[in-house]
């Protein structure tokens, strides 16, 4: 079996923003549409304070609550663990809005102008309307995309670029690693057999795809 | 930002359908109860679809396609809004047929599905895990309670239609069924409220704490008050009955409205660690915007 899961290195991670930046010029998500963002936590009061940033999107969960409740069956799960939406099918009736517990999902019914209503659309958002995601779900699909050209292909997701999401592709400080988790060799495996980590909102048990590394073991 | 988000995506409409919904299928159930103690209720079922259909009109202006609403039929085997699509489908046409053709059996009978609706609305909150006003278990008995009541409270607004029920409902248990909605919904509203003391988003407490006060003097107190008054006095029994039941219903809708629209407040995010910086080490993690336990 194969479950491709996001690995963050919250020491690594200097919240520069570029995952978020690469996923907005790889999907051509409308403005205000972040599909992967970093939050920036302080934590604590003068003069024991600290900062971390926290790379954060779809969860692609396990016992993905989104799926569960999706009345048209638009949101699915693929066998290889990538939660994704059938948009032909969905209703926009966000109910996996309000069931996503990682606030991953979005729903644009009319898209903002990255510049205001005055200057229209950008250049590149007239070559990709994504007419198809107007009123519907939307979320991170790990850019399920390329992973399906490179195992198509005989490349190793996480591994080869070319079949890796945009965001792990993008990191300067290579914070976010991609991989299959069933896999014993893989990365990820390596990442989260030498280091301690925890899922946001364990207890929820979404079965969360989603590793934030804090310490070395 | 870091902290729980309030949800704007289900607006008006949405509290509509819970709204709509759990007077309808409340009305339909309360109808076949009382219709088992000696009152004439089948007319009842004609106003209890139209509040379900009307409920589920307002989804259906809600929904980003809706030329694509039967896709909502598609997933039975996990999702609790199709099957509240489904059990529609049967309780609208029953509900019609009671009012027409004034059958007693049919109005009890129509009472299932009404209930499978009910609960099935319940459920849908219950299942919205990204939201914790709604995903506590405490939802499942508060939507049922305040359904029913809502529903015994629309019938005894209208109770004047048909003539001898005021008498047939203070003579017999009706009351008693009312007083014992309107107590049992208060049980479950403090259950509740219970259920998210101090593991909840602090707005999210901050507006049931608000609306408290409401709901227990005007969905609490006044309809026993007015209940034990109807009982006591005969020659005002309607007035009474009438008042009490709008108060019992306009709480339950005020309720509802401040549990989908005010007090759902989004999980937030959270870290258990944050991360060492330089040669120093780990420290404590963080849940902004939380009421946690002490």
């Amino acid at each position: 079996m194969t479950r491709y899961v996001m690995v963050a290195d919250i020491n690594r991670c200097v919240g520069c923003q570029t995952c978020t930046a690469a996923c907005k010029h790889t999907n051509a998500t409308a403005p205000g549409v972040q599909w992967r963002k970093v939050l920036d936590f302080e934590v604590g009061t003068y003069p024991d304070v600290r900062r971390a940033f926290i790379p954060v999107g779809c969860n692609h969960c396990l016992d993905a609550p989104c799926a569960d409740v999706c009345p048209t069956l638009a949101t699915y799960k693929r066998p290889d663990g990538i939660v994704s939406i059938n948009y032909d099918l969905c209703i926009g009736c966000a109910y996996c809005i309000q069931a996503c517990p990682y606030q991953a999902r979005d729903r644009v019914d009319v898209p903002n102008k990255a510049y205001g209503k005055e200057f229209g659309q950008m250049k590149h958002e007239q070559k990709v309307p994504h007419s198809e995601r107007r009123a519907v779900a939307q979320k991170c699909t790990f850019c399920s995309d390329r992973v399906d050209y490179g195992t198509a292909n005989g490349l190793t997701p996480g591994i080869d670029p070319d079949a890796t999401p945009a965001c792990a592709n993008s990191c300067i400080a290579n914070a976010l690693t991609f991989g299959d988790i069933d896999d014993p060799n893989s990365n990820v495996s390596e990442l989260l057999r030498t280091h301690e980590h925890f899922q946001m909102h364990e207890e929820l048990e979404t079965g969360s795809g989603f590793y934030y590394l804090w310490e070395r073991k | 930002m870091l902290g729980p988000t309030l949800q704007k995506r289900w607006d008006w409409r949405a509290a509509g359908n819970f709204i709509c919904g759990g007077t309808g299928t409340g009305l339909i159930i309360m109808a076949a109860t009382l219709s088992a103690m000696g009152l004439v209720t089948t007319v009842y079922a004609l106003l209890a679809s139209a509040f379900v259909a009307a409920g589920l009109g307002l989804v259906w202006l809600e929904i980003g396609r809706p030329l694509r609403s039967m896709n909502v039929f598609r997933n039975p085997r996990t999702s609790w809004m199709t099957r509240e699509g489904m059990v529609a489908l049967l309780l609208i046409p029953m509900g019609l047929l009671t009012f027409f053709v004034e059958s007693n059996s049919l109005l009890i009978l129509t009472a299932l599905p009404a209930a499978f609706f009910l609960f099935a609305q319940a459920r849908i909150l219950h299942m919205a895990k990204g939201i914790p006003a709604w995903r506590t278990h405490a939802i499942n008995p508060m939507i049922l309670t305040t359904g029913l009541t809502e529903g015994m409270g629309a019938l005894l607004i209208l109770t004047g239609l048909i003539t001898g029920n005021i008498e047939a409902f203070f003579a017999g248990y009706g009351w008693i069924v009312a007083l014992s909605l309107v107590f049992l919904r208060g049980v479950a509203w403090l259950n509740y409220r219970y259920s998210l003391s101090n593991n909840a988003p602090e707005e999210t407490l901050k507006v049931l704490e608000r609306a408290n006060i409401v709901i227990v003097l005007l969905g609490f107190v006044t309809p026993i008050v007015l209940l034990f008054m109807g009982k006591q006095y005969a020659a005002y029994q309607l007035p009474l009955a009438a008042t009490a039941g709008l108060f019992m219903t306009f709480t339950g809708w005020f309720l509802k409205y401040q549990i989908i629209i005010y007090a759902a407040y989004y999980q937030g995010f959270a870290i258990t660690h944050t991360p060492a910086r330089g040669a120093g080490k780990p420290g404590p993690g963080l849940k902004p915007g939380w009421r946690l336990p002490q």
